[in-house]
């Protein structure tokens, strides 16, 4: 019992330890981070707590909620721990700091583990507390759930509406910067004419924008000109309507 | 000293095996729910028909089959457990499942900004544009920020794990509490499965919000008081994590704190009440100095803005109320801001789960009342849960109001903590142990299961019309002010725009959807304007005014943000810009798209964005005074 519980919290020790530089590191990517970071956030501190105050075991019911119960309210204080440090609140150190609240947690805990009870005999660890068809029946539940998370992820992606398109002009001294955005899901094909009083200073006779892509440029705008300028975008599809229309006024340098 | 076989399995050590009972079997059902819920949101997201039916059939599917199963007789503690826990974090998802990829309800922006100023400045308490008080409540956002930083995941991804472990917490707590005042393991399954069905579990404390932890948080404080050790030893590591719990959820959640600290004074109360005739009742006087302690340090400090904000909220639900006692306004049962009316059968479902509820708690109470000298020690405890249970169906006639209704949703989290140990004695009687032991119910042993089925169906669905308006509980097209179903790909790339054109902080005058939105994705600091002259003004105009040029230069107001799809409907949730705007001057028209479009031609003002929608008009060159 006494080696089985030194075990126990010394690889929720090490645990804590390889979590935290994970989660410093970025080491593993995201997958390694969410499967070790989440832990380290949300169940490890409380449990390593309530190991450290309450040797004597707990129910499983009783143990859960003390470890997320007590590793959430840790975690609520923790910023509130740092914020008076030079430096403030980092994710780095939230990291650190939940990291050594279950490393010393988990000391502890290991340092007071209880001593052997003659008649608790602890559940054979080779022996898993549910059988094969159980097993199959909990992943094929995950599987639907995470069939579920997928379909809905694709769903909300593929769903952008009607699409549209961004156009932007903002001056700058003796110039301006335009652009377009192309969110209509489909590649598309501009005319953007940059006017001045009804005069032309500058025409992109085929801007061909990919789905998502986005298009920039800068105009100067000559010192004999006035001071709005107006950019009127076109599409290829229909030329002849203007279907987006921009003006701003532009402040000369020198005048 | 040999432990007992029963303390052996109180703690955890005993080698008999588990029995999972049901546990698999339902849980495979429960998750194909979950499969069928999210093919419901998916044809909803195109407009398809069907999607509410199978909307409906996945949430009655994820709910029924693990509730019924934990609430029956022949079910073992560890599988009610395990049902429980499954059931709180397949809940979750229904909320996710509506918007996997974003965050997109109203309160969830306010929050989000806040943890962007954190993890920006590396401070606390930076001022908040979007909700100023979440400022003064950080404890989300900094379990947020370790989540985050531990995990490498973005806000969207990592906001659904936060509260879904908070949710766990509060389901685990309830089931732990209503076990011990109650006695039994299936009380404690009863009081969750009561729990589930509060209209605001569905959605309002899914939301990445400061309630929704909190509400965890609170639990877990009653369940600590509940279970004060008897061993001195013990004891000091009792008051530090009780400590610890107080701190946390002081700093989280200034309602959930308040409404904690009344039951324990309530609880304290009943207990000097037995005592006096003779019962030896515990008082919880730790739990309630830790927590006045802590609250009175925290508003003296940080939480100062809380008392004038929760003024004007209750300030205003007061004045809606005496309106609604004066026969001078109220608001129409199950009809939206704009006038739009829910299906009669939503209907009947949403007044079927109150009424269900409301007809059961006497029948709790007296069941209550003839079993209570089984848990003496537990009747102060017991007594103030029935007290506050109370407070729910005077919570059902706030919702005649508008201002009463988001209270009562508000109120919704804590009180069925009281509601469903009440509710747990009924629930015992519908389908009674005692019975089918005895096998009186042999030839009809269908009956009660069914029965519970049905009444579980009711309430659960009912409640979550209650909760959360049915045409926000689904994805889909473009709403005009309708909080989550206003946020869209339009919106959201005008606001990253700002943030990459313009620079972040500029001031911003725009609708409250894109106000959220320019808040967070565009890191901009949108304007409410003074309570005399307030920014909706600026819009609610047919030309271009010294009132409007008076707001821009008092706000100091550098861009206005116009999304010209405002004045295609009346707004969903009853408002444009802010609470209290002049809308009932428009008659229940629409805003008029010459209003929206008068900045077009004020001299001196650029517009500079135009993504068909929404246009963003730089209004700088009117901010000088000398012009």
């Amino acid at each position: 019992m006494r080696v089985a519980e030194w075990n126990r919290w010394t690889a929720l020790a090490a645990g804590a330890v390889i979590a935290a530089g994970v989660g410093l590191t970025g080491i593993g990517g995201t997958v390694l981070g969410v499967l070790l970071g989440v832990p380290l956030v949300l169940v490890l501190p409380g449990l390593a707590l309530t190991g450290a105050l309450w040797p004597r075991g707990r129910g499983v019911p009783e143990r859960a909620a003390l470890a997320i119960g007590l590793s959430l309210a840790l975690a609520a204080v923790s910023a509130l721990a740092l914020n008076w440090l030079p430096g403030g609140v980092t994710p780095a150190r939230s990291t650190v700091l939940l990291g050594m609240v279950t490393l010393v947690g988990a000391c502890v805990a290991a340092a007071r583990r209880p001593l052997e009870d003659p008649a608790a005999r602890p559940r054979d660890p080779w022996r898993p507390p549910i059988r094969a068809h159980q097993a199959a029946m909990l992943v094929l539940a995950l599987a639907l759930v995470g069939a579920a998370v997928t379909l809905a992820v694709r769903g909300a992606e593929q769903a952008t509406g009607p699409g549209f398109t961004q156009a932007w002009m903002l001056p700058r001294p003796n110039a301006v910067a335009v652009g377009l955005g192309n969110d209509q899901g489909a590649a598309q094909a501009y005319r953007v004419v940059l006017n001045d009083d009804g005069q032309t200073l500058q025409t992109w006779g085929d801007v061909r924008l990919a789905a998502g892509a986005h298009w920039s440029a800068t105009a100067s705008v000559p010192a004999g000109a006035g001071s709005e300028v107006t950019l009127r975008v076109y599409r290829r599809s229909d030329p002849e309507r203007v279907y987006r229309q921009l003006h701003v006024t532009v402040t000369r340098e020198g005048k | 000293m040999a432990m007992r076989p029963r303390q052996l399995e109180r703690e955890g050590l005993t080698q008999r095996p588990i029995e999972w009972g049901w546990l698999f079997p339902v849980l495979v059902v429960s998750a194909t729910g979950v499969l069928v819920l999210a093919l419901g949101d998916n044809r909803a997201r195109t407009s398809s028909s069907g999607a509410q039916l199978l909307y409906w059939t996945g949430l009655l599917l994820i709910f029924v089959p693990p509730a019924l199963r934990a609430l029956a007789p022949s079910a073992e503690r560890a599988e009610r457990v395990a049902l429980l826990s499954a059931l709180a974090l397949l809940l979750s998802l229904v909320k996710v499942l509506e918007q996997p990829t974003q965050l997109s309800f109203f309160d969830e922006f306010g929050h989000w900004r806040s943890l962007i100023n954190l993890l920006q400045t590396g401070h606390l308490f930076a001022p908040n544009p979007l909700i100023a008080i979440s400022s003064s409540y950080p404890g989300l956002e900094s379990a947020m920020a370790a989540l985050m930083a531990a995990t490498g995941l973005p806000v969207a991804t990592a906001a659904p794990i936060l509260i879904g472990a908070a949710r766990l917490l509060l389901l685990l707590c309830i089931f732990l509490i209503a076990e011990r005042v109650c006695g039994s393991d299936r009380a404690g399954a009863a009081a969750c499965i009561v729990y589930l069905c509060n209209p605001s579990f569905l959605f309002f404390d899914d939301q990445f919000a400061y309630e929704s932890l909190a509400l965890g948080l609170a639990a877990l404080i009653l369940y600590l008081s509940l279970n004060r050790p008897r061993a001195r030893s013990d004891r000091r590591a009792w008051w530090g994590v009780l400590a610890l719990a107080c701190l946390s959820l002081v700093v989280t959640h200034h309602l959930t704190a308040y409404a904690l600290i009344g039951f324990l004074v309530l609880w304290a109360a009943a207990a000097a009440v037995l005592r006096r005739r003779g019962v030896d009742a515990p008082m919880p006087l730790v739990p309630i100095l830790l927590m006045v302690g802590c609250e009175l340090i925290w508003l003296a400090t940080a939480g100062r803005p809380t008392v004038s904000y929760l003024a004007a909220i209750f300030g205003a639900t007061a004045q809606e109320v005496l309106a609604l006692v004066l026969h001078q306004a109220g608001r129409g049962l199950f009809q939206a801001a704009n006038g739009q009316v829910e299906p009669l059968w939503q209907r009947a479902l949403g007044l079927g789960s109150s009424a269900l509820i409301c007809l059961a708690m006497p029948v709790g109470l007296v069941e209550m009342w003839r079993n209570r000298h089984r848990q003496r020690r537990m009747q102060a405890r017991l007594w103030a849960l029935v007290v506050v249970s109370a407070g729910y169906p005077a919570s059902l006639l706030l919702h005649l109001t508008t201002d009463g209704a988001e209270v009562a949703n508000r109120m919704g989290g804590t009180i069925f903590i009281a509601v469903g140990v009440v509710l747990a004695a009924t629930l015992d009687l519908g389908w009674p142990e005692r019975v089918v032991r005895s096998g009186a119910l042999a030839r009809a042993s269908w009956v009660p299961p069914a029965a519970m089925a049905v009444w579980l169906a009711v309430v659960f669905s009912g409640a979550s019309i209650l909760g959360w308006a049915p045409v926000q509980s689904l994805p889909g097209p473009y709403l005009v002010g309708a909080d989550n179903r206003s946020v869209d790909a339009v919106s959201v790339a005008a606001a990253s725009w700002t943030l990459d054109a313009l620079g972040e902080h500029n001031t911003f005058a725009a609708d409250l959807t894109n106000a959220n939105l320019l808040g967070t994705y565009g890191d901009q600091n949108p304007v409410s304007g003074t309570s005399t002259e307030p920014m909706d003004l600026l819009f609610f105009s047919p030309t271009f005014d010294q009132t409007d040029l008076r707001i821009l230069r008092r706000d100091h107001i550098r861009y206005v943000l116009v999304d010209r799809r405002l004045s295609t409907a009346v707004p969903l949730t009853g408002a444009y810009y802010a609470a209290g705007e002049p809308i009932a001057a428009l008659d229940g028209r629409p805003i008029p798209a010459s209003w929206l479009n008068k900045f077009n031609t004020v001299p001196g003002v650029n517009r500079v964005y135009d993504n068909g929608d929404i246009q963003i008009y730089d209004v700088g060159a009117l901010l000088d005074a000398r012009r």
